[in-house]
């Protein structure tokens, strides 16, 4: 086995997955999200913080169509991420807003409360 | 407060600067003792020289085979950390000091509860790497980061050792011994342990295998002088 196994439950850290949404003017593709999040990230809160909050941006679960993702962050440090999601104000070439319609703590619930089918499609 | 940073090189192996060159260094910086790789023959200084050995094995049976082999010819022996199984064979063998960066190279931390905890029942320091944080930028700085915090947790939670070294190839790589502890303090230790993750554990190391080295210790074994 060349893995460390997964902590038991009382010790893994504790998570929240945001759904977020993108205004933009034009459609925006997730690595351009991507880099232009971390960039914000890194320059808002920097990097000894953001290593606290244990950033991920899900790949699979973005919909380029809806303009519509979720990350996952720690438990602590969501309203830091809604903060620093609010400091982009262009994405790629196009003038952007980046706005949280939910928090919640499984992928299962965020389709459940938000019922946005499109989730289900990329899990 | 003595600090110690014993994880260093110099031209004896793969570091750009010599050992006195190192030892000036460590000298402005108000180090009390220094660990240079491969070191056998201690220079005339003031400065605590200590020989140290890092073991590169790339399976656990290299692991062991290389731990008896140098065990008694080097004041500290570590192993250089990265793939889990060494980690882990690392963590549960006695004869090994310090772990060096268990998650070098990994997405992951390196390290689980079980290494951890064996880890603190042999008596296996967990090193903080300041050579792996320093030479990354921005998001691998952070994924590194969040891989030593994890590790601080697990340590913190079993009172595994910390330890905190600059792992420096050249002389600008070295950093003075409260800016070191500092850098603990950030990944999450306490600052007193964090000062001692880079004074007093290392000195504790390089005495205990010092006295046992010359025969006057034995594991086990309370000598009422």
């Amino acid at each position: 086995m060349n893995e460390p196994r997964m902590l038991p439950p009382s010790m893994r850290p504790k998570k929240r997955y945001i759904i977020f949404e993108i205004i933009s003017e034009s459609p925006v593709e997730f690595k351009e999200f991507s880099a232009t999040a971390w960039n914000s990230f890194l320059s808002t809160l920097g990097e000894a913080h953001i290593s606290e909050a244990r950033i991920w941006i899900i790949p699979n679960l973005y919909d380029g169509r809806k303009q519509k993702g979720v990350l996952r962050c720690g438990n602590a440090y969501v309203e830091d991420v809604r903060a620093a999601l609010a400091m982009v104000s262009i994405v790629g070439e196009s003038r952007a807003i980046i706005k949280a319609i939910g928090v919640t703590g499984t992928i299962k619930s965020a389709r459940e409360k938000y019922a946005d089918p499109n989730l289900k499609d990329y899990a | 407060m003595d600090y110690y940073d014993l994880h260093t090189y110099s031209s004896l192996t793969t570091g750009e600067n010599t050992t006195d060159e190192m030892i000036a260094m460590a000298r402005k910086l108000g180090l009390r003792g220094i660990g240079v790789e491969g070191l056998r023959e201690k220079p005339a200084t003031e400065m605590d020289m200590v020989s140290c050995y890092i073991i590169e094995a790339k399976n656990p049976q290299q692991l062991m085979e290389e731990a008896r082999r140098y065990r008694d010819s080097y004041e500290v022996l570590m192993v250089s950390g990265g793939d889990y199984e060494v980690n882990r064979a690392a963590c549960e063998n006695a004869m090994i000091d310090v772990l060096c960066h268990p998650g070098k190279g990994r997405k992951d931390s390196g390290l689980d509860h079980v290494c951890v905890k064996a880890a603190k029942e042999n008596n296996v320091a967990i090193e903080i790497n300041f050579r792996e944080i320093l030479e990354n930028y921005r998001k691998r700085r952070v994924r590194i980061l969040e891989g030593i915090r994890r590790n601080v947790l697990l340590c913190r939670k079993f009172g595994a050792p910390v330890v905190t070294f600059s792992g420096a190839a050249t002389k600008w790589g070295m950093r003075a011994g409260r800016e070191l502890a500092a850098v603990a303090a950030m990944v999450g230790m306490e600052l007193p342990d964090a000062i001692a993750s880079a004074s007093t554990v290392p000195q504790q190391i390089v005495m205990g295998n010092r006295q046992r080295l010359s025969g006057k210790k034995w594991e086990g074994v309370v000598v009422n002088e």
